[in-house]
């Protein structure tokens, strides 16, 4: 099952905007973000996702997380703060 | 000075996020790395709001042929750390890191009349592909 979020650029006014559609996602065997629409994640909403897998993970352990369409520019600056060692950006 | 914003609520700041990109294009005058603009701009007010979440004046300055994004703050002094948090599952460091990645420097003041400088050099042509370590 691939999720997919509002898209846009999240900073800290849409924090609890995020939280939300985060809360609402269930683990299956993995977790499947479509970020086509994302611009971008601001520090607050990289720190709300990695908080959103530590909760899927107790959920269902072993829960990867993938985030998939991730734009260039956005995937360069994941890499850039290693998140691509705590999740799979593509 | 080409630009500047100010209000007593720092968070209202990121709403002019655009404004800024806009007035950075129209002052460097060619095509700019929108994204790393914006990278900067919002890591950059995101940390104020954190430390100082009050009254808030943003400049773009054009100075010495370099272009500055000046964030000035009431809050107390903070520590300019720019490094990602030693466990990479913490929540503390992305956005200081971020803002040193895409920036060409940064420099942080602490005022005479109370509260911080952070003055950011951009480099609004472009900034280099990140290459992994």
């Amino acid at each position: 099952m691939v999720n997919s979020l509002h898209g846009g650029f999240y900073d800290s006014r849409r924090y609890f905007e995020l939280d939300d559609e985060l809360a609402a996602i269930t683990p299956h065997s993995d977790v499947v973000i479509d970020m086509a629409t994302t611009e971008y994640l601001d520090a607050s909403s990289v720190s709300l996702l990695i908080r959103h897998l530590g909760v899927w993970r107790r959920q269902k352990p072993g829960t990867q997380l993938r985030l998939i369409n991730v734009r260039p520019e956005l995937a360069e600056a994941m890499r850039a703060t290693k998140l691509d060692t705590l999740f799979f950006i593509n | 000075m080409a630009w500047q914003f100010s209000s007593e609520d720092a968070e209202t700041a990121l709403g002019s996020r655009d404004d800024f990109v806009a007035a950075l294009h129209q002052q460097f005058g060619a095509p700019i790395d929108e994204f790393a603009a914006k990278v900067l701009y919002t890591e950059a007010i995101a940390n104020t709001v954190r430390h100082a979440p009050g009254a808030i004046r943003i400049v773009l300055e054009a100075r010495d042929d370099a272009h500055w994004l000046c964030v000035y703050d009431e809050g107390p002094p903070f520590d300019w750390t720019p490094a990602l948090p030693v466990d990479l599952y913490g929540e503390g460091g992305r956005g200081l890191f971020l803002i040193d990645r895409y920036s060409d420097c940064v420099a942080v003041e602490r005022l005479a009349t109370g509260g911080n400088a952070i003055r950011i050099k951009l480099n609004p042509g472009a900034h280099a592909p990140f290459e992994p370590e």
